[in-house]
């Protein structure tokens, strides 16, 4: 380990690479030695990515891949091989956010989420797998979220489709090990993206949204890309070549509250007897 | 963010590190530049281990089933070393006497005891000081060996799934409390290891549970015991920054064990 690059020459796919924690998988990797292959839904986002990393003198390619689509898949991992001969690490990290009431989803939206959020991870996950299988070894870490823990109202098809991914994960570790190809899940908790900033512009008070937010976060704070990549970087690596089938919350903590600090402390129970 | 693992300038105390786990704990962090305490109740083994790893360690002897010697343990890392950055509550009581290896009716009061007094207590009681040493610096990070046995229940080992179960939730609600002050608090939940210890009653040549061992192995999806080394890897993993936001966490590295069922149905 030390100072050793941690993926040094591996050939390792990202999935939604084009904004986001994907984004930042694809830096994080191309400096710890990684060749990125940056995939995402389209090009006008993938690719300057790519181009940085380049320019930062890392190894990458872009391919313009929509992960729920079998055709773009093959053709992702086809390219992957012409340019590289292997692929040694899968980051299925694409994903699509979905909230709306029970009563108002769908049959499309169901299908939207679960086809990228799931079907998505199936289909990157098999055709990867095919090429690790050649070569051996591999490593597959997909992305879920603490909402695999405990779930929010109105998230339905999403947390079915993060759920699924875990099982898909565990089934696949335990199917794989004997092969050499491990599959962990990072299940990330609330992290500082473009996503948290809308919501937070969308309230009323940012201050309030925030306060109540890390309330539930016992490091009163949400995470950062950094750290859900960090995170991916030790799974991918062989520093965890004992781990497969693992789920690692990076949550600051919040999988293992119960009760809001703040809600509790603002005297909820006060007057009740204690 | 840098990605390297570097513990230069680092403190850590990892409890039971005569052999062992703990041992390959220690000398990672070594390894990676922390000053690091070695402390067990087998003091021979102790300083031996101590002196391999050469100035930058000591070793202090400590049962941590006594708070008065988990207390004097910090102390003496913090006097050594004026800070304290990691604590790894590694020390394990693991029963495997076959008169220890019963079921529940059976099982001798003394050793669930002894057993609750070392892994649970002892734990808390490091804990606990540590926690002092770390509040006061405004950062830190508390590792917990846990167990698979902490996670799916196991035969003829109750007092060790009772004690691994605890250490679980006591790391979630220490990582509530100490979370807020900046110190992180994780578990790591080993498979099957290989060690000194493991290789006597299981992965030796004349080891006594030779069939156990085959049988266990054919449930492991990677087909083979963990080695020390890569439990070292994820203690180091969790208590340095590339673990920043990770906290509450119980890491299991168990070769897939936990996660499902290999054999033919
Ligand atoms: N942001 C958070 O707080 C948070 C928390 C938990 C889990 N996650 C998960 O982390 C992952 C990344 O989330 P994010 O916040 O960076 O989201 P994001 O929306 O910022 O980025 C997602 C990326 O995936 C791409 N993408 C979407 N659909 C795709 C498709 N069909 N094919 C290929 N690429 C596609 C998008 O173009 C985008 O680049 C997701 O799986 C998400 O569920 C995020
Ligand atoms: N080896 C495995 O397969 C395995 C699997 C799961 C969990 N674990 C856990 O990993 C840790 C290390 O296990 P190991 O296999 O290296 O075991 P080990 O028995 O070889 O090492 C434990 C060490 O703790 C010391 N110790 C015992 N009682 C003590 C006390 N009261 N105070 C201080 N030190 C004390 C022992 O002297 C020994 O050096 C333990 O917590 C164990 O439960 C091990």
């Amino acid at each position: 380990m030390g100072k050793a690059l941690r993926l040094e020459d591996k050939v390792a796919i990202v999935t939604g690479s084009g904004a986001g924690i994907g984004k930042v998988i694809a830096q994080v990797f191309a400096k710890e030695g990684a060749k990125v292959v940056g995939a995402s839904r389209r090009a006008v986002n993938g690719q300057p990515v790519i181009d940085a990393i380049v320019a930062d003198g890392g190894e990458g390619i872009f391919i313009q891949c929509d992960v729920s689509v079998e055709s773009d898949v093959r053709n992702m991992i086809a390219k992957t091989i012409e340019t590289y001969g292997r692929i040694d690490v899968l980051v299925n990290n694409a994903g699509v956010n979905f909230m709306k009431n029970f009563e108002d989803v769908e049959p499309e939206d169901w299908d939207r989420v679960v086809n990228v959020d799931l079907r998505g991870t199936y289909l990157c996950s098999r055709y990867a797998t095919l090429e690790m299988l050649k070569m051996g070894s591999g490593s597959v870490v997909n992305i879920s979220t603490v909402h695999v823990h405990a779930c929010l109202p109105t998230a339905g098809p999403y947390d079915a489709a993060k759920w699924g991914i875990v099982g898909l994960t565990k089934s696949l570790a335990v199917e794989f090990a004997s092969r050499n190809i491990r599959f962990n899940v990072v299940s990330p908790g609330t992290i500082a993206t473009q996503i948290l900033d809308d919501v937070i512009a969308a309230a009323p008070s940012a201050d309030d949204v925030l306060n109540w937010l890390n309330s539930n976060i016992p490091m009163e704070r949400p995470g950062t890309c950094e750290e859900v990549a960090n995170a991916c970087v030790f799974l991918a690596s062989d520093d965890a070549s004992y781990i497969t089938g693992a789920n690692l919350y990076v949550d600051g903590g919040m999988t293992s509250l119960l009760l809001s600090k703040q809600r509790f402390e603002l005297g909820a129970l006060e007057g009740k007897e204690r | 963010m840098s990605c390297d693992i570097s513990f230069e300038g680092k403190v850590a105390v990892v409890t039971g590190s005569a052999q062992g786990i703990g041992k390959a704990i220690a000398s990672a962090y070594a390894k990676h530049g922390a000053r690091i305490v070695i402390s067990d109740v087998q003091c021979d083994k102790g300083k031996a281990v101590a002196n391999e790893l050469g100035a930058g360690a000591f070793f202090h002897a400590c049962d941590v089933s006594k708070p008065d010697q988990a207390l004097s343990l910090v102390n003496a890392a913090v006097e050594q070393f004026g800070r304290l950055d990691v604590l790894v509550n590694n020390a394990a009581r693991n029963p495997a006497k076959p008169e220890e290896r019963v079921t529940v009716d059976e099982y001798p009061e003394d050793i669930f005891a002894n057993v609750i007094d070392v892994d649970v207590n002892g734990t808390f009681y490091c804990s606990k000081t540590a926690a002092r040493q770390m509040i006061k610096q405004g950062s830190g990070s508390i590792i917990n060996i846990a167990s698979i046995a902490g996670v799916v229940a196991l035969r003829l080992q109750i007092a060790h799934v009772t004690a691994k179960a605890a250490i679980i939730r006591m790391t979630e609600a220490m990582a509530l409390e100490l979370g807020p002050r900046g110190i992180r608090v994780n578990a790591i939940s080993p498979g099957s290891t290989v060690t000194e210890h493991t290789r006597e009653i299981f992965y030796g040549e004349d080891a006594r549970f030779k069939e156990f061992r085959e049988r266990l192995l054919s449930f492991v999806p990677q087909g083979r015991p963990g080695e020390a080394g890569e439990i070292a890897q994820a203690a180091l993993f969790l208590s340095s920054d590339l673990a920043a936001y990770i906290n509450g966490h119980n890491l299991v590295v168990d070769g897939g064990w936990s996660c499902g069922h290999i054999r033919d149905f």
